[in-house]
């Protein structure tokens, strides 16, 4: 018979400019390093509109293979991934939708990394912003997005840092279509200029 | 203000829905999943996601007076009852309490020349096989209760793979966890499983959660000790309840 015991007391792991933790973390080993990826919410409360797309997604932190979680909290705080200004942590992924040019807008959680013929890919699950459409449903009744789905994401040339939808979007240009991590990977004030272009 | 519907955000990235409705249904209305974890094994990659419960249905229920589709499966919400004051509370907690499936899709079609034309395929497991497809099929639900946001890791200590979910009902918050009940790293283990027990969590918030290894480098391996991690609430200096990462460490006995 199989039986697990737990420890009766949790470690709180706190994270510099993560206000909201919406995820735990999903691992992945490279070469030499550890990526870590957790759902988070920079800015909280949120207003959903309006700072959905530069607070929430995921977010990401990474370790030399070999470091251990002894002091995770120390770990977490030196090794997360900033942005290209050093001011934010750095977004991997932003909210599916806002991307898409709605305004209405879609978590995208990494859930799994995984690698396949020498390529990385990620499985990636998309919700929307209101309890997975059933605040929209009591507003809405009769338009309501999807709410809930499986994605599949490839990393640009092997980073894992970097990710692209395996095809491009139907409706976007194909000039402006952008890595996730370079679009996001300039600052707060930058990614919405980027989203404008 | 323009709402998406499911043709807009959907593109060949996406490989992997709910079921659609049959009856009556609202254009773009399907039925979601959350996507929690993968396991490859050889050439497949096994998607563990949660069906979440058929509630907008409930709500036009409450709406309309109507019944806008049914789930010809299992669930695990009750049938509601619509003059229920608390109605909308307990069906926001009952959407915690979804039912764990897994889908099966093969890794050579991510890699295939034509892969712009033929796409990923995936395979929901619905009444013992792997023959629904990824968008809009069916599916039958693996654990013997309810769960949400399943996270499977192998177990090299028990031989097994183990999962764990998060379970909520009427405010009380647990982590539940599971094994396979074939030994060994094959397809039927995925689909085969028997309940360990639950741990209650004092805190009435506990999300995500997520078995990494002792020495905290794998979230697919783990031997006999190793971490639970989750999210939970803590309180915040303005007295609000900020969720935090946390962790606890497990250990297996045989």
């Amino acid at each position: 018979m199989v039986t697990f015991r737990l420890d009766d007391y949790p470690q709180i792991l706190n994270t510099r400019h993560i206000n909201h933790h919406d995820g735990a973390p999903v691992l992945f080993e490279h070469r030499r390093e550890l990526y870590v990826y957790f759902g988070g919410f920079r800015d909280w409360p949120w207003d959903p509109i309006k700072m959905f797309a530069n607070s929430s997604g995921v977010y990401a932190f990474y370790l030399k293979k070999g470091s251990n979680f002894s002091k995770p909290t120390n770990l977490i705080e030196n090794s997360i991934v900033m942005d290209g200004n050093g001011r934010y942590p750095l977004q991997i992924l932003r909210p599916l939708a806002y991307e898409n040019g709605s305004e209405f807008d879609h978590l995208h959680h990494i859930v799994f990394v995984f690698k396949y013929n020498n390529q990385i890919f990620a499985l990636t699950q998309v919700e929307d912003s209101f309890y997975n459409g059933e605040w929209n449903a009591i507003k809405y009744p009769t338009n309501t997005p999807v709410y809930g789905l499986g994605a599949m994401i490839k990393a640009r040339d092997g980073n894992p840092l970097q990710f692209d939808r395996l095809h491009k979007l139907p409706r976007r240009n194909v000039s402006q279509q952008k890595s996730l991590g370079h679009l996001c990977s300039s600052g707060r004030h930058s990614n919405f200029n980027a989203l404008a272009n | 203000m323009h709402w998406q519907t499911k043709e807009e955000i959907m593109s060949n990235s996406i490989i992997l829905d709910g079921e659609v409705r049959i009856a009556k249904q609202p254009p773009g209305n399907i039925r979601g999943v959350a996507v929690s974890s993968g396991v490859i094994i050889g050439n497949y990659l096994y998607v563990f996601y949660t069906r979440l419960p058929d509630l907008r249905n409930h709500f036009y229920r409450t709406k309309y007076k109507e019944w806008y589709g049914y789930s010809p499966y299992p669930t695990v919400v009750p049938k509601p009852d619509p003059n229920d004051p608390d109605l909308v509370k307990k069906l926001l907690t009952s959407y915690l309490c979804g039912s764990m499936c897994v889908a099966r899709m093969n890794l050579n079609d991510l890699i295939h020349p034509d892969y712009v034309n033929r796409g990923v395929r995936v395979y929901k497991y619905f009444n013992g096989a792997f023959n629904q497809p990824g968008i809009c099929g069916y599916d039958t639900a693996i654990l013997p209760t309810p769960g949400s946001y399943g996270h499977v890791t192998f177990n090299t200590y028990l031989n097994r793979f183990v999962m764990v979910t998060q379970y909520d009902q009427d405010g009380v918050q647990s982590i539940q966890l599971f094994a396979s009940s074939i030994e060994g790293k094959n397809e039927s283990a995925l689909t085969s499983w028997e309940s360990l027990g639950e741990c209650k969590i004092v805190r009435p918030y506990a999300r995500y959660p997520r078995l990494i290894n002792s020495d905290g480098e794998s979230d697919q391996v783990m031997g006999k000790e190793g971490w639970l991690y989750y999210v939970i609430k803590v309180p915040g200096i303005k007295g609000e309840e900020k969720p935090r990462m946390a962790r606890r460490s497990i250990s297996f006995e045989m």
